[in-house]
């Protein structure tokens, strides 16, 4: 089990309050954006980087640069790995 | 079915204090945009401010130092006086029903955020007075009763605030249009207003759209809009003896485009829809138009989608078209009020105001915007768009007389 | 004028913390009256009524509560015979403005979450009936105190007369805790401290069997005025549609259990549609300066 997945699922879901979705939905690869994967949007894109910010300081300037970054859970994982300064 | 003209105009933003400071900001291509100075906030980002402070405001309308008036209040009242005044000078003399509707966005927000950070701990504390002019009919308000007891306004028979976010004081120009047409109201004084507050320079940067250079409308590297404040109001009348009018309003449209709240739709949807039925309702053909006042935030998603608008209505003959914000800046709720004002002086005196801050189109358009400036130039309708939150788009048409 | 119908109603109390004598104060108060049944609290549910979940994990409480009060109005009614939307609001969505102005001073303008600003834009009911059922017709809010529902429901008749079919119209507010303080405090307070109020009116040019009135006029006077001419203003205006204010039902604001609150004739109207019959006025005399009356003729 990867703890950092675990860990942004279920941040993922108190800040986009997906009251609905339980972490173990959410599968890792499985796209974020859009129809056929959870259906978030540019207003959740700007929730994720908030989240990155807050939670990794890891700093997006450009909401358009979000979209390889927040493909799915996993691409935000490795995302964080290879750039956050304190994952604590 | 009454026709609706415009005997009336009156504006204050960052590019000027009145309709003729305008006109000499847009003849010389100055822009109002600066920084932040009248209130404090973290957010370094360049904003349209109205230069006046609230006690200089306050000065020029004669008004007393108490109650607190809310600073949207204040740059309405002195929009819509001079509006009014405008009229009355043109030999006008307002009688019969007579009616007041105002957009805005904010209200008394420049107050209440004070009031919250100050008292929220304890809201037993402070001056309780000044928090009663927080929802925007307040605001509006305030402005009837300065028009009455101050300009000389005989009253009015109706009375009502829009709030359709950056669309608002288009709605109101259009509801008073559509009012004067049956018959409801014999003049209506129309417009919007809003104050810049930390509440709203802080939402739009929060949503990633604040530009930290000034605004590039339609150009290749434009990166968001900047925000301002000011206040635009048109007189609005059936009068058949209107000779000395700015012009005639012909068209309107509201739509809502139903693609997203705050995002707009790539094909231009609702700028499309919105176009095409304020000319129907004008009955006038594409072709007729002689210029387009955009709503041209600075955006790439709003000016892709209106570019996109724009090809689809016009196709290889889109008319000359224009942003004014990086005069002003997005005045949000006023807006349409203040370019509303912009766009009957320019059909009034064939006025061509161009773009700012624009060198190479948006890849994909190619949509070029007029970026000189023309007197006598003659131009028998002009349409202008205002859109906001929620997919609300409006547009309307100004004619020659 | 064309004959206007009001073809179905929609109204959903959600509230608490009132502190008259005549209501328990620890008990939380809930109602949805649609179209003259009471629908029990158990078998009320908002996902029932709002079924996209993406749209509904943003809402605040007065947004879920106003789209859900249309939707339900909307039920059946094609997308595209809605000639428009209108709604008013006095106050708009305290819990997400108090929310973004909290964040916004607790965090010194930085990081802030995008959506309670959003959502604290007026017309956000309005534009979230229009994008959840597709309808792009025209789209309009109103926000003047004792006139916000006053001016939604004449601008709705208005669209019927240029020639709209169906217009949903409808009114909403909350209260939270800190802004019933200030109320309380500015002398005009609703009775419960927290919660939200949403009522919605279908409008139709037809009249069909469903059709529960016919809305004669919808009329607003702006000002003090002596009590003698406020009422010769009602007469008059009672008179003009063949009828006498004596012989007519009146349904007063702030009488309901509500108290006073701006955008109350909303569901003052509701509940005539409810308990009426024939030529009734709703009265609604907001802070002294907000004066009107709406016409109906429930059936």
């Amino acid at each position: 089990m990867d703890e950092l997945i675990e860990k942004l699922k279920k941040q993922l879901i108190e800040a986009l309050n997906l009251e609905e979705m339980e972490p173990e939905k959410i599968d890792p690869e499985a796209p974020l954006f859009g129809e056929g994967g959870l259906g978030l949007d540019s207003i959740d894109a700007l929730e994720i980087i908030l989240l990155l910010d807050k939670n990794y300081h890891i700093k997006i300037k450009n909401p358009a640069e979000g979209k390889a970054i927040f493909y799915s859970v996993g691409t935000m994982a490795d995302y964080i790995r290879n750039h956050s300064v304190s994952d604590k | 079915m009454r026709d609706v003209y415009v005997i009336g105009a009156g504006v204050v933003s960052a590019a000027g204090s009145d309709l003729g400071s305008h006109i000499d900001s847009f003849r010389r291509r100055k822009s109002g945009l600066g920084k932040v100075s009248l209130f404090r906030t973290a957010l370094d980002v360049p904003a349209g401010e109205v230069s006046m402070s609230n006690s200089e405001l306050r000065r020029e309308l004669s008004l007393p130092g108490k109650p607190v008036i809310s600073r949207t209040a204040l740059l309405g009242m002195k929009a819509a006086s001079q509006a009014f005044e405008d009229a009355c000078s043109s030999g006008f003399r307002l009688k019969g029903t007579i009616g007041l509707i105002c957009g805005t966005s904010v209200g008394g927000m420049d107050i209440s955020e004070d009031f919250w950070e100050t008292h929220r701990d304890d809201l037993g504390e402070g001056d309780i007075s000044s928090i009663s002019m927080h929802d925007c009919g307040a605001s509006t308000q305030a402005i009837a009763s300065y028009l009455k007891s101050i300009a000389g306004c005989p009253g009015f028979d109706f009375i009502t605030t829009i709030s359709t976010a950056c669309s608002s004081a288009g709605n109101a120009i259009m509801l008073g249009a559509r009012m004067i047409r049956s018959g409801q109201l014999d003049y209506a004084i129309v417009g919007g207003m809003d104050s810049l507050c930390r509440f709203t320079l802080n939402g739009f940067n929060s949503l990633m759209i604040l530009d930290s250079k000034p605004c590039r409308p339609f150009d290749a590297t434009e990166a968001g809009l900047n925000l301002g404040e000011g206040a635009g109001f048109l007189i609005l009348a059936s009068d058949v003896s209107c000779r000395q009018a700015y012009c005639r309003v012909t068209g309107w449209s509201n739509v809502d485009e139903a693609f997203h709240q705050t995002g707009s739709s790539p094909e231009g949807d609702g700028p499309y829809m919105a176009m095409s039925q304020a000319l129907a309702v004008a009955g006038l053909k594409p072709s007729e138009i002689s210029f387009v006042n955009t709503h041209g935030t600075g955006t790439p998603s709003n000016d892709l989608s209106e570019s996109s608008a724009l090809i689809r209505l016009f196709q290889d003959h889109v008319p000359p078209f224009n942003s004014l914000k990086a005069y002003f800046g997005h005045t949000l709720g006023a807006s349409e009020g203040v370019e509303a004002v912009c766009c009957a002086a320019a059909v009034k005196y064939g006025i061509k105001i161009g773009s700012l801050n624009f060198s190479r189109p948006i890849p994909g358009t190619g949509l070029v915007p007029y970026t000189g400036f023309e007197e006598g130039a003659g131009i028998d309708n002009i349409i202008s768009n205002s859109f906001g939150f929620g997919g609300n788009c409006s547009s309307l048409v100004f004619s020659k007389l | 004028m064309r004959h206007c119908y009001i073809n179905g109603y929609a109204l959903i109390i959600s509230v608490d913390g009132f502190d008259s004598v005549d209501r328990d104060d620890s008990k939380a108060f809930f109602d949805c009256l649609y179209n003259g049944s009471h629908v029990p609290r158990d078998s009320f549910d908002y996902k029932k009524i709002i079924s996209d979940g993406n749209l509904r994990r943003r809402m605040g409480p007065l947004v879920k509560s106003g789209v859900a009060a249309g939707l339900l109005c909307l039920d059946g009614v094609p997308s595209d015979s809605v000639g428009g939307i209108v709604t008013a609001t006095g106050l708009g969505f305290l819990s997400d403005t108090e929310r973004f102005m909290n964040d916004m001073i607790d965090r010194n303008e930085s990081m802030l979450n995008p959506s309670p600003f959003m959502q604290s834009t007026f017309n956000t009911v309005g534009s979230h009936i229009a994008m959840i059922r597709g309808i792009h017709s025209y789209n309009m809010t109103y926000v003047h105190r004792g006139f916000s529902f006053e001016s939604a429901l004449s601008d709705a008749m208005m669209l019927i007369d240029e020639g709209a079919e169906t217009v949903l119209a409808g009114g909403f507010d909350e209260m939270t805790f800190p802004v019933h303080k200030l109320l309380v405090r500015l002398g005009s307070a609703p009775k419960f401290q927290n919660g939200e109020i949403s009522g919605f009116v279908l409008l139709s040019s037809i009249r069909t069997g469903n059709t529960f009135a016919e809305l004669h006029c919808v009329k607003t006077r702006y000002g003090h005025f002596s009590e003698e001419n406020l009422e010769k203003w009602r007469s008059d205006v009672a008179l003009s549609y063949g009828t006498d204010l004596e012989s007519a039902g009146i349904f007063d604001c702030d009488s309901s259990v509500s108290g006073p609150y701006m955008t109350d004739s909303a569901s003052v109207l509701c509940n005539a549609l409810e308990k009426g019959s024939g030529k009734t006025f709703i009265r609604n005399d907001f802070c002294g300066k907000n004066h009107s009356l709406i016409l109906l003729d429930i059936l």
